[in-house]
């Protein structure tokens, strides 16, 4: 058990390190950043005065040397708009992605995980169809498009904007957001709950438990339900990035004040050290649910746990 | 007066439409005396497995019994499925299922999983449910109760689990057990054990026991009374001797005889030198323990013998005693660690590129499980014709080779442009053979390739092997854990434990004089001892 730990603990170190470094060759191969940071129409002397500020005459292993160093002090350098720390604005954005995000994949899990049991236990009625063809409504369609129809449904027909106005939150001003971010990572669940439930219920032991006197509820919520759990872990930890990424759009399209329009506004802005930092973090929070998600196998699975 | 527990009387459950027969079971009529074990005796889909879940009242929702009824000590048994049949199951009647491991949760601790039998059967008590459930692992012998407690049923073996099961249906007295080919799975001297225990247990505490099994050599060792089913039907039912000395249903006769025999054995071809000789041959695994650790198992060790033109050398060893790790080696598809393999009289051990392909059209294989071993979609012709395509031949010859061998192993010639989900069982592994005989092989290696098949259909492929082997002349490797197979089979037989080589001598001389106490305990162990034509003892030579 400990060295399953240990091993999951190094590849996480390990593809952290990679990213950080992918993330330094991406920002020098984008181009001169000294050239992009100077104002334009200057002279050549300048740009090198911009270049020899920042570091950028020095070889490029010194270059990476002394970025990893800074990033393991916590230096993680500021803002060329405001001069603000980069870890400052994302500190702050952070709270309202935390709170959308959670909220969503509470709704993708609450919601998708149910409705995969329910559709499992009553196989092949027109319950059953009808919550897959939701299913697969839910994770074809785009987040900025059900997004777009959330909030004008809102507007035409409740009367109210659906995106972030006054408390961030308060649930009313929450669900229709998150509803979209979780939206295709619930259709996703349902799915895999009702296979997973379904290949469950027909395993050997769900059949001996019931030759034993189980009772049925005994049976589903002792037997079935951790033993179908498990293959819903790997899943958790892959919709961990598709919410990520959707918090980008879905931010967007309701004017929520997070990370991921931060990042937006970064990018448009060529904030390099932000977008640098942000990509870390998003790139931080992966690695960090991944070593979580691993945990929570040794959690519900002994043959993990003890071989 | 010998009261009855159990009575099933004109039982006929109706299959979904569409099956390959309208009832699973019809007009079934059985009886239980208490104390008294019956066996229940047929082939796979004969209905006994049905029977079974019918007296459980666990028949599937697509399975309806049209007519007739199950009575237990008199009283009618409620609907299938009801919710009144919980209170009966394990209190009255109990079963346990083939796959043992299997039946136990894979997440809970054995402890708790026999404990919830007892809490769902109103003992409330934790300290009670407890004791209760220590003195049950002790009463099946188990090494360690203590620790086979706290275990999960991955780290028990398949004789502990099968025993843990046995406990848990054993918990609460049941008047019946139905033990649906319990022991099928285990090893023979695993399953010698677990059936004597079953016996033991069940008339200390007068438990009746239908025991269903496909296994005569079992049912001569525990049956009081033999039922033997067919299609849906029971169609004799009688007391063991009766059944098995005097059997009066053709079926029942066909079934008995189908058994495994083993033949008189010559050894007329140990003059010529062997096609294949394998030396010394050693092979270990490194087995993962930690990050950077690891433990180091041997799997095969020191193994050496020679194998000669048409010859059959039979390699017998319970489960995990390294068979199959050395069939790899042999064919090449694992590299040995020490030890030389010489086919022909040329070291094959270490060949590579197009040598080792010519090897390979040489040494061929069928293996165990033939709805496994066949792309699904491909047709039955493209399997048989990649081997010959791959090495060489037109697609004229191939396509002829196709016919042929379909021919061969009996099959119409039609099948050719047919997918493997068409075939049963047994018509599969004939394409098996006659795709690893396509290439015509010099040493075919047969990977227990009878033991996923029904007793009828063993003997039909073991009868193919046979025919094919003295038409065309390959020697070959059987590889099995059924010794009554291999006794019937093999001119040769290698005995294996644990990656060691027990004993090598010719069959007869391993089957009658066994000089290795292991290899007598395995033959000991055999349900109702090999069946025997007394064998001619002129030729046995000893090799070894």
């Amino acid at each position: 058990m400990i060295s399953y730990i240990a091993s999951r603990f190094l590849r996480a170190i390990i593809t952290l390190l990679i990213t950080v470094t992918i993330v330094f060759v991406f920002i020098r191969l984008s181009g001169d950043p000294a050239a992009a940071l100077a104002p334009p129409d200057v002279g050549q002397e300048v740009i090198d005065q911009y270049r020899q500020k920042l570091g950028l005459d020095q070889p490029l292993w010194r270059q990476y040397t002394t970025y990893v160093s800074t990033l393991a002090t916590g230096q993680f350098g500021y803002s060329i708009h405001t001069g603000l720390p980069a870890l400052q604005l994302f500190l702050d954005k952070l709270p309202a992605t935390l709170v959308l995000g959670g909220t969503a994949l509470l709704i993708a899990l609450g919601v998708g995980i149910p409705l995969g049991a329910i559709a499992a236990l009553n196989r092949d009625t027109a319950l059953d169809r009808g919550v897959m063809a939701f299913s697969v409504f839910a994770f074809a369609m785009p987040n900025f498009l059900f997004g777009l129809a959330v909030i004008l449904t809102g507007a035409l027909v409740f009367g109210t904007f659906f995106g972030a106005s006054g408390n961030l939150f308060s649930l009313g001003t929450l669900l229709a957001p998150a509803a979209t971010l979780g939206l295709a990572s619930m259709g996703a669940f349902a799915r895999f709950a009702r296979s997973s439930v379904l290949e469950t219920i027909n395993k050997p032991f769900i059949i001996a438990a019931e030759a034993r006197g189980v009772p049925r509820t005994r049976r589903l919520l002792r037997h079935v339900a951790p033993n179908a759990a498990i293959p819903l872990v790997t899943l958790l930890g892959l919709s961990l990035g598709g919410l990520i990424a959707g918090s980008v759009v879905t931010e967007q399209v309701f004017a929520w004040p997070g990370v991921g329009q931060l990042l937006v506004r970064s990018v448009i802005t060529r904030d390099i050290a932000v977008v640098q930092f942000l990509v870390l973090m998003v790139a931080f929070t992966m690695v960090c649910a991944n070593f979580l998600v691993d945990l929570l196998y040794l959690a519900i699975d002994p043959r993990i746990r003890v071989r | 007066m010998t009261a009855e527990i159990l009575k099933v009387r004109d039982l006929s459950i109706l299959l979904p439409e569409g099956a390959d027969r309208t009832y699973a079971v019809s007009a079934a009529n059985l009886e239980l005396k208490k104390g008294e074990t019956l066996c229940l005796v047929g082939e796979s889909g004969s209905g006994k497995s049905v029977l079974s879940q019918a007296i459980m009242g666990m028949l599937p929702p697509q399975l309806t019994v049209e007519s007739g009824d199950i009575r237990f000590e008199g009283d009618l048994l409620p609907p299938q499925r009801s919710k009144l049949y919980q209170k009966l199951r394990s209190r009255k009647i109990a079963m346990i299922f083939q796959d043992a491991a299997a039946s136990l949760d894979p997440i809970r601790r054995v402890g708790h999983q026999l404990e919830e039998i007892l809490l769902v059967h109103g003992v409330e008590r934790a300290s009670e449910r407890r004791d209760r459930t220590m003195a049950l692992l002790r009463s099946v012998r188990l090494p360690d109760p203590e620790r086979i407690y706290r275990s999960y049923p991955h780290q028990i073996s398949g004789g502990q689990a099968q025993r843990v099961v046995i406990a848990e249906a054993l918990a609460l007295g049941p008047d019946v057990l139905i033990a649906d080919e319990p022991t099928t799975a285990l090893d023979v001297t695993t399953q010698a054990k677990v059936l004597q225990l079953i016996v033991e247990l069940c008339s200390a505490n007068h438990t009746a026991v239908l025991f269903v099994t496909h296994d005569i050599g079992v049912v001569s060792e525990i049956a009081d009374t033999v039922a033997v089913m067919c299609d849906g039907v029971i169609v004799e039912v009688g007391s063991r001797n009766e059944v098995l000395e005097t059997p009066t249903h053709s079926y029942t006769r066909k079934l008995l005889a189908a058994v495994p025999k083993p033949e008189n054995i010559s050894n007329a071809h140990s003059q010529n030198s062997p096609i294949l000789r394998v030396k010394n041959l050693s092979r270990t695994y490194a087995i993962k323990t930690g990050l950077f650790t690891s433990r180091p198992l041997t799997a095969v060790q020191n193994v050496s013998f020679s194998l000669h033109r048409g010859e059959t050398l039979g390699i017998v060893g319970e489960s995990g005693s390294g068979k199959s790790t050395l069939a790899r080696c042999v064919l090449r598809l694992e590299d040995p660690d020490i030890g030389t393999i010489s086919f022909n009289d040329e070291d094959i051990t270490t060949v590579t590129g197009a040598a080792l392909r010519s090897v390979r059209s040489d040494l061929q294989v069928v293996l165990q499980d033939p709805f496994s071993a066949l792309n699904p979609r491909q047709t039955v012709g493209n399997a048989i014709a990649e081997g010959p395509l791959i090495h060489g031949a037109s697609r004229e010859e191939a396509a002829g080779k196709v016919s042929d061998l379909l021919k061969k192993v009996g099959l119409p010639e039609q099948a050719a442009k047919r997918f493997p989900h068409e075939f049963s069982g047994g018509q599969r592994q004939r394409i098996c053979i006659a795709r690893a005989l396509a290439v015509q092989p010099k040493v075919l290696i047969a990977d227990e390739a009878v033991s996923a098949l029904d007793v009828s259909i063993q003997t039909q492929i073991l009868d193919l092997f046979r025919e094919l082997q003295a038409a065309m002349g390959f020697a070959m490797i059987f590889i099995t854990h059924d010794l009554v197979v291999a006794a019937s089979i093999c001119d040769n037989v290698l005995v294996m434990r644990n990656g060691n080589m027990v004993e090598y001598g010719t069959a007869n001389a391993i089957f009658t004089r066994p000089k290795e106490t292991y290899s007598q305990e395995l033959i000991a162990a055999i349900p109702g001892g090999i069946p025997r034509n007394p064998p001619t003892d002129t030729n046995a030579t000893e090799l070894r």
